[in-house]
């Protein structure tokens, strides 16, 4: 009971030390707020693009392009090799005619493939290999253009492959940034933490001479970094959601041009839970630090 | 209550603020120390109150051996000490109450509990009409009364005053050393340095005179010219 009381008396004392310096509490709030956008701002960018690469046809495919010339032998052992290869999900054969009606019909080019005085397009078969990874990709690639009447081996999906590279490569620089800036946050907590314990060294030396634990001295002060991290957080939350708002409508416009019902996907809640709790903690830290530091420069001082 | 063994305090910088001094103050006793400035008064207040360690030697309170006490003990100590200084330390952000209530916050003493107390002290100094009243806008007598307030509300059995009448005029220092008389009479032990022979001269208590950082003379206040 006692305990609580104590903690409760603590996080008042915070709470009207925040309020009896508005400016300087929405000064280190904002620039904490713009620290923390940075990392997480990133963030839902990747996990926007992964999920626009998810929507895509992520399975990559292989077509095999048939010599036109090609003999009945070789096109028969061509069909039996593929349609048994212990190293393929599936596959399927596309005569000429059957591609050139799909073409037509996908690209509403129908006046132009009518006008077509031969047919242009070679016959084809499109497989999908059971391991997608690159390295098993490329050998499958070189073992098809070795058969006898394979004209061209083309890897569909090669592009979604190099976006989930660099998908990959912006998830590591998130965890870097978000580092990097922890850093900050910690820095910037402190700071603030550190000018307010000076300010209060009266305070805190009267409270020693009468009977404050050290315990008692240091506990608003870390309820302090921690509010100004969770209001840190909160700003983050408040410029990251006017950005969404803000690309909304030019991103809806840019997935009607091509079709789509994209929409920005906001944080989920346990993001959004974690992401809070993350710069609640820092701002903890970062005053933890500090009193650490300053009351022994204080005391030292005196 | 109170002993000193053999005690000697250094200064960083060589200065030596007592030497060898040897002291015993039982419980309910009221004790003057006198001499001039720099003789060791405050030193000696500071090693009760675990605010110095004595270099060498062996400072009690209670049984308990201050000089060595943890860091962690000492703030438990002081609970049990009020301290009256002669710049009051108060603070200036803080009403008349606020300030009193401190120790019993610190303490953890229940909010409701802790104002009833304060403002009953706050009575017993005569500052209840200036509760709310922020200590820059009180004299220096009332400053001084706030401060003793402040050193009162956590009933401590040992008070310890360090010129508490060093910057006032003399009808406000007659005011202060009665109240001192009173909490005396009480049964609360008082400790208090001071230059001040009119509040001495006051009747009752022992007085131990300090010259260079040596106890030189002791004598009960009685007889004192």
């Amino acid at each position: 009971m006692n305990w609580l009381r104590q903690q409760s008396l603590a996080l008042q004392a915070a709470l009207r030390q925040l309020g009896k310096q508005p400016i300087a509490t929405l000064l280190t709030t904002l620039a904490l707020g713009v620290a923390i956008s940075l990392p997480s701002g990133l963030y839902l960018i990747l996990n926007n693009l992964d999920r626009l690469a998810g929507d895509l046809p992520a399975q990559p495919e292989i077509s095999i392009y048939l010599d036109p010339a090609i003999k009945a032998p070789e096109r028969d052992a061509i069909g039996a090799r593929l349609t048994h290869h212990p190293a393929l999900a599936s596959s399927r054969y596309v005569p000429r005619d059957q591609a050139l009606k799909a073409l037509g019909e996908a690209q509403n080019l129908a006046d132009i493939t009518a006008g077509l005085e031969q047919n242009p397009l070679p016959d084809a078969w499109v497989v999908r290999p059971t391991d997608s990874t690159a390295d098993a990709m490329t050998a499958l690639q070189t073992e098809f253009e070795k058969l006898p009447g394979v004209a061209q081996v083309h890897l569909d999906s090669a592009w979604a492959q190099r976006l989930q590279a660099a998908l990959a490569i912006g998830q590591t620089t998130v965890l870097l940034l978000a580092g990097l800036l922890g850093i900050a946050l910690v820095a910037i907590s402190g700071n603030a933490i550190r000018a307010l314990i000076l300010a209060k060294r009266d305070e805190i030396e009267v409270s020693r001479l009468i009977g404050a634990t050290d315990r008692y001295i240091r506990r608003p002060f870390l309820y302090l970094g921690a509010l100004q991290g969770l209001l840190g957080g909160f700003a983050a939350t408040g410029v990251l959601a006017a950005a969404g708002l803000m690309l909304r409508p030019p991103i809806a416009q840019l997935a009607a041009l091509y079709g789509s019902q994209y929409q920005l996907r906001p944080p989920t809640l346990v993001e959004l839970v974690i992401a809070l709790a993350s710069t609640t903690l820092l701002g903890w830290l970062g005053a933890w630090f500090t009193v650490a530091r300053t009351f022994h420069q204080v005391e030292t001082n005196r | 209550m109170i002993s000193f063994s053999q005690v000697t305090k250094r200064y960083p910088g060589g200065l030596e603020a007592l030497t060898e001094v040897g002291l015993n103050i039982s419980q309910g006793e009221l004790v003057f120390l006198t001499g001039h400035s720099g003789a060791g008064k405050s030193t000696l207040l500071k090693l009760i109150a675990a605010i110095e360690r004595p270099t060498s030697g062996v400072v009690s309170v209670n049984g308990q051996n201050v000089g060595r006490l943890s860091r962690h003990a000492v703030p438990y100590l002081r609970r049990n000490i009020g301290l009256v200084f002669q710049d009051h330390k108060l603070l200036f952000d803080r009403n008349v109450i606020e300030n009193v209530v401190l120790p019993l916050d610190i303490a953890g003493v229940d909010r409701r509990e802790a104002l009833k107390r304060a403002r009953a002290v706050i009575d017993k100094v005569g500052l209840l009409s200036r509760e709310k009243s922020h200590p820059i806008r009180l004299s220096g007598g009332e400053q001084q009364r706030l401060c003793i307030a402040r050193a009162l509300v956590s009933r401590p059995a040992l008070l310890l005053a360090d010129e508490p009448t060093g910057n006032l005029d003399a009808g406000y220092a007659a005011d202060i050393m009665a109240m001192f008389r009173d909490f005396h009479r009480v049964g609360t032990t008082l400790v208090i340095a001071t230059h001040d022979e009119r509040a001495i001269s006051a009747g009752g208590g022992r007085i131990t005179h300090l010259d260079h950082g040596r106890v030189t003379a002791e004598q009960s206040a009685e007889t004192s010219p």
